[in-house]
């Protein structure tokens, strides 16, 4: 028996990258569950959006196809036969080697394709770099797509949380109550964050396997820190979980999908003034499939 | 919703040396023209709250202003010179007020902008070290401000350079109150706005690349110092 969960998302501009004329940096891919059987499926990503990161909007794009495509399969292959422990130790070791492999394949490919320009590289000392086919790219042409990324699987049997970088996932139960399935490795001050264009990316995935248990979490939101730090304190940070279920509840997922970007075009005008994604996992009530 | 504090800190040099030629009353007129330019800058970002406290450092380092101020009433109180310069003792003093509870975990990069006549006379690598030991004094943009010649000198330069800890960013060089105007209202404006981005960088790598692409130093008028 499982709940029927549906995905929504929002990604808004920010008002600083409004005024500066810089794209959305930001990211966002999902697959909803067409029955019970299937996964629902979020990807967001971040990018830098810093000088060096000229082209992290594509890197953010990159980031969260890669990963939504790499989390079908992974779903696909760890059916009902697969212990869970074997599932965790895939999701904790295979995968994230996969979507690091996989996001710097695409990068590349996009470089073969639209090869970086000396106006690209006019701000900085050094020329741009000549990316040829099958030839592995210096470090800089990686940050020029820098991203972060967060990801979420919700199967029949197991949840799936997975982060690199900053950016947020919380769960919030059927109570209201709000947590972190991932405890960050670290600290990051100021701006800083780990990056899928490093070569610790690896180092810095954390990736968390709960089994599915009746009624929790009620709710799974996905945002770019953006979003955070609109708020003084995670507490206030925290109260938009509650508040997101607590709409969902009232008026239902479709009136929380209409209204998902306005509130965070709002927040973003009147808090961090960054780009701000959101992914939501919200399972219905009293379903089973 | 709120605005992501950004901690801006002046260390100001208030040595006796500061009163050869009218150095001190140069800085004090400086700053005091520079405010209303922070004002501007920080008005034009709402998505900044930027509060400004102020040090300076003699005989000893002291607060002039040690709760952080919202820029908009900040006012800058005349500093008067004598002493020596312990400078070391001031970027101690600025590593602890760069910790928790001073400063919270989503204020944007701060800001410390150094400005001073010459050498340390105390142990300004242990300062220095201390201040750098703390998250938030690696992470901030630090700037210096040189006033004369005596600052111009291999030996402070060398210590100028290891306190900004940035390839890509010198010390601005003040031989005339004129100059020393134009690199306060800088620090005041361009690097204020700068650090205000909520752009993300790499763990690690050069935080303060734009800054240091916009540092042009601006052209004075004749020696004076």
């Amino acid at each position: 028996m499982s709940s029927i969960w549906t995905a929504i998302s929002a990604s808004v501009r920010g008002n600083w990258h409004e005024q500066s004329g810089q794209k959305n940096q930001d990211a966002v891919r999902l697959k909803n569950p067409r029955t019970a059987a299937d996964a629902l499926l979020i990807a967001v990503s971040d990018g830098h959006g810093s000088m060096r990161s000229f082209r992290s909007d594509r890197g953010s794009v990159l980031a969260a196809e890669c990963a939504l495509r790499l989390l079908k399969n992974f779903a696909r292959r760890t059916g009902p036969s697969v212990p869970l422990s074997r599932v965790r130790r895939q999701a904790q070791q295979r995968w994230p080697q996969e979507l690091v492999a996989a996001w710097r394949r695409a990068v590349r490919a996009d470089l073969i394709r639209d090869p970086f320009s000396p106006i690209d590289f006019a701000a900085f000392p050094e020329s741009p770099p000549v990316i040829k086919p099958g030839a592995e790219p210096p470090r800089i042409a990686y940050l020029a797509y820098g991203a972060t990324l967060i990801v979420v699987a919700v199967t029949r049997r197991y949840i799936l949380y997975a982060q690199l970088g900053d950016g947020d996932i919380l769960t919030v139960g059927g109570d209201g109550k709000v947590s972190r399935p991932l405890k960050r490795h670290h600290k990051f001050y100021a701006n800083e964050t780990a990056s899928l264009c490093t070569s610790e990316a690896l180092s810095e995935f954390q990736v968390r396997v709960d089994p599915v248990r009746a009624g929790r979490p009620a709710l799974i939101m996905l945002s770019t820190d953006g979003y955070a730090n609109c708020f003084g304190n995670d507490e206030g940070f925290f109260s938009v979980g509650a508040d997101l279920l607590a709409y969902t509840r009232r008026h239902g997922a479709v009136f929380v999908d209409e209204n998902l970007a306005k509130w965070l075009r709002d927040s973003s005008r009147d808090g961090s003034g960054d780009d701000i994604t959101v992914g939501l996992a919200v399972r219905a009530m009293g379903r089973t499939g | 919703m709120s605005a992501r504090p950004l901690h801006f800190i002046w260390l100001a040099d208030g040595s006796g040396s500061m009163r050869v030629d009218g150095k001190i009353q140069a800085l004090n007129n400086a700053i005091r023209e520079a405010i209303p330019h922070m004002q501007t800058v920080a008005r034009e970002n709402p998505h900044a709250a930027v509060l400004v406290r102020a040090m300076s450092f003699a005989d000893h380092a002291q607060w002039l202003v040690e709760k952080p101020v919202p820029v908009g009433e900040f006012r800058w109180v005349d500093l008067e010179a004598g002493g020596v310069t312990a400078l070391g003792e001031a970027l101690a003093m600025v590593g602890d007020a760069l910790e928790p509870p001073f400063i919270s975990d989503r204020a944007l990069p701060p800001v410390i902008a150094l400005v001073t006549d010459g050498l340390p006379t105390d142990d300004f690598h242990a300062g220095l070290n201390h201040l750098m030991s703390k998250p938030w004094g690696r992470r901030a943009l630090r700037i210096v401000v040189a006033i004369g010649e005596d600052a111009a000198a291999t030996e402070a330069q060398q210590i100028f350079r290891a306190f900004v800890a940035n390839d890509a960013l010198r010390p601005f060089q003040a031989n005339n109150p004129e100059a020393l105007v134009e690199h306060i209202r800088w620090v005041s404006t361009v690097a204020l706005k700068s650090v205000s981005a909520p752009s993300s960088q790499v763990a690690g790598s050069s935080p303060h690349a734009v800054v240091a692409a916009g540092a042009v130093a601006p052209t004075g008028n004749a020696d004076v110092w």
